[in-house]
């Protein structure tokens, strides 16, 4: 099945193909439709808030952004794995290897670069699960707190992907973006956790 | 015009990514490229060796005399003077 | 926010054709997007396709803008120049006979959205730079917060508020557009 298509399945399908050995869908996805699913949160708890928050339709707006940058990342994840995983297998055969080497480098820093963004959308949606966890109706607040646990939880597998991609080294400027992102979602999730026990 | 809320504003706004700058900026250019054109039709016009020489080798004449058009130009040119 | 962005479309039809070369960068730049998001968006052209029909839109636009009929159509008639060089560059590619009938399913509410947006996007271009800058980047150019807020110097946690403040003002203005004449630079 295509990159395209497996996210048109259903819940338990997907699942399945997840569990599923050795092919995309993989951690990258995973962590993108945890992204995903807490951005599709704080749409629900802002939108039941608009009654008493101003900010509310706003704070809906960005979160579908982020829901459907998330979910468009899920696909990205999955193709990018599968380009960088076909040019390591490459690497080793007869051939022009420096050709080979140079489009080795090019693939795993395009699947370097997906993670990391869906680390900074994480970050992103955890802010704003934090931001609605402060002003939402009391009702809502739990799903807040959980929105920014999946966010950080998001965040924190996409930036452990960035560090184990064979192309990132320490001291890398994606390195330090994503170890951020994954703090900032942190904070966000403790802070709002913390608000309602 | 529809009743727009914040959300739909949203989704609208993420419609009209930017185009490409290349793009634009080859866009944004057009009147120079047009003026490099028509400087050198031109000369063309007024200067029979110089006219003959683009027939020949439009690339190669117009290198010659320090010309760097961009690819619309050049373009423009091989239809004007291969008709002509 | 630069004079030109403020001008009507007649307006800057108008300075473009006094050789105001200012005045074109201003009109390529605000049609840009129109035109890439019908090429891509709403004809789903390759992208080899979309640029060579974006360059030829503003070729032509170039060449004919001294014989528009009415400069204040300017978006209509880029609009109609626009679709008809993506059918044309599709029957080019022989995937499809070049007809005034929708190529693929959704193309009619495609454009109208395009249509739409365009519409938000001039509404946007009445608010402070800030606020443009700010709504531009995390919606259309998908920057994160904290990208925006490196950007912009401002503080990384108030970036969410601002946007939905800014949200807000443009909503407020598309409203007193709806509900008033003359907002409209077209």
């Amino acid at each position: 099945m295509s990159t395209e298509d497996y996210l048109d399945l259903r819940i338990d399908d997907f699942l399945d193909r997840l569990a599923e050995g050795g092919r995309a869908p993989g951690g990258g996805s995973a962590a993108a439709l945890s992204v995903a699913f807490a951005a599709g949160l704080v749409a629900m708890v802002a939108r039941c808030s608009r009654e008493s928050w101003d900010d509310a339709g706003g704070v809906a707006a960005q979160s579908l952004a982020i829901k459907e940058r998330a979910a468009q990342l899920a696909r990205t994840d999955a193709h990018a794995w599968q380009e960088a995983s076909a040019a390591l297998r490459e690497a080793g055969t007869d051939g022009d290897a420096e050709g080979r080497d140079r489009e080795l480098e090019q693939k795993l820093g395009r699947a370097a670069a997906v993670p990391l963004e869906i680390a900074e959308l994480g970050a992103d949606a955890a802010a704003l699960a934090a931001l609605v966890g402060e002003y939402c109706e009391g009702a809502f607040r739990a799903d807040a707190a959980a929105a920014a646990a999946l966010a950080s939880g998001g965040a924190s597998a996409a930036a452990h992907l960035v560090q184990v991609n064979l192309s990132v080294q320490e001291g890398d400027e994606r390195l330090k973006r994503a170890r951020a992102s994954e703090q900032a979602a942190a904070e966000s999730a403790k802070r709002t956790l913390a608000s309602i026990r | 015009m529809t009743m727009f809320d914040d959300e739909r504003i949203g989704e609208l706004l993420r419609v009209l990514p930017p185009a490409p700058q290349g793009w634009v900026r080859a866009a944004q250019e057009l009147p120079a490229a047009r003026s490099s054109l028509d400087e050198i039709v031109a000369r063309a016009e007024a200067d029979l060796a110089f006219r003959q020489a683009l027939v020949a080798d439009l690339e190669a004449a117009l290198a010659l005399e320090g010309y760097e058009p961009d690819r619309r130009v050049v373009d423009e040119l091989k239809r004007r003077f291969s008709e002509s | 926010m630069s004079q030109l962005s403020t001008l009507s479309d007649a307006e800057l039809v108008q300075r473009c054709r006094e050789g105001n070369t200012d005045a074109w960068n201003e009109l390529v730049e605000r049609f840009s997007r129109y035109v890439y998001a019908v090429c891509t968006r709403g004809y789903r052209l390759s992208e080899e396709d979309a640029e060579d029909v974006f360059q030829e839109v503003f070729t032509r636009a170039f060449t004919h803008l001294g014989t528009l009929r009415n400069d204040a159509a300017l978006r209509p008639w880029i609009a109609q120049l626009t679709r008809r060089l993506c059918l044309d560059s599709i029957a080019k590619r022989g995937r499809e006979q070049a007809t005034d009938e929708p190529v693929a399913d959704g193309l009619a509410s495609d454009l109208d959205e395009i249509d739409e947006a365009f519409t938000v996007r001039e509404a946007l271009a009445t608010l402070s730079e800030t606020c443009q800058d700010m709504l531009d980047r995390f919606f259309a150019r998908d920057q994160s917060y904290r990208t925006i807020s490196d950007e912009l110097e401002l503080p990384s946690g108030t970036i969410a508020s601002r946007i939905a403040r800014c949200l807000s003002k443009l909503r407020t203005e598309l409203e007193g557009r709806k509900a008033g004449p003359g907002g409209s630079r077209g």
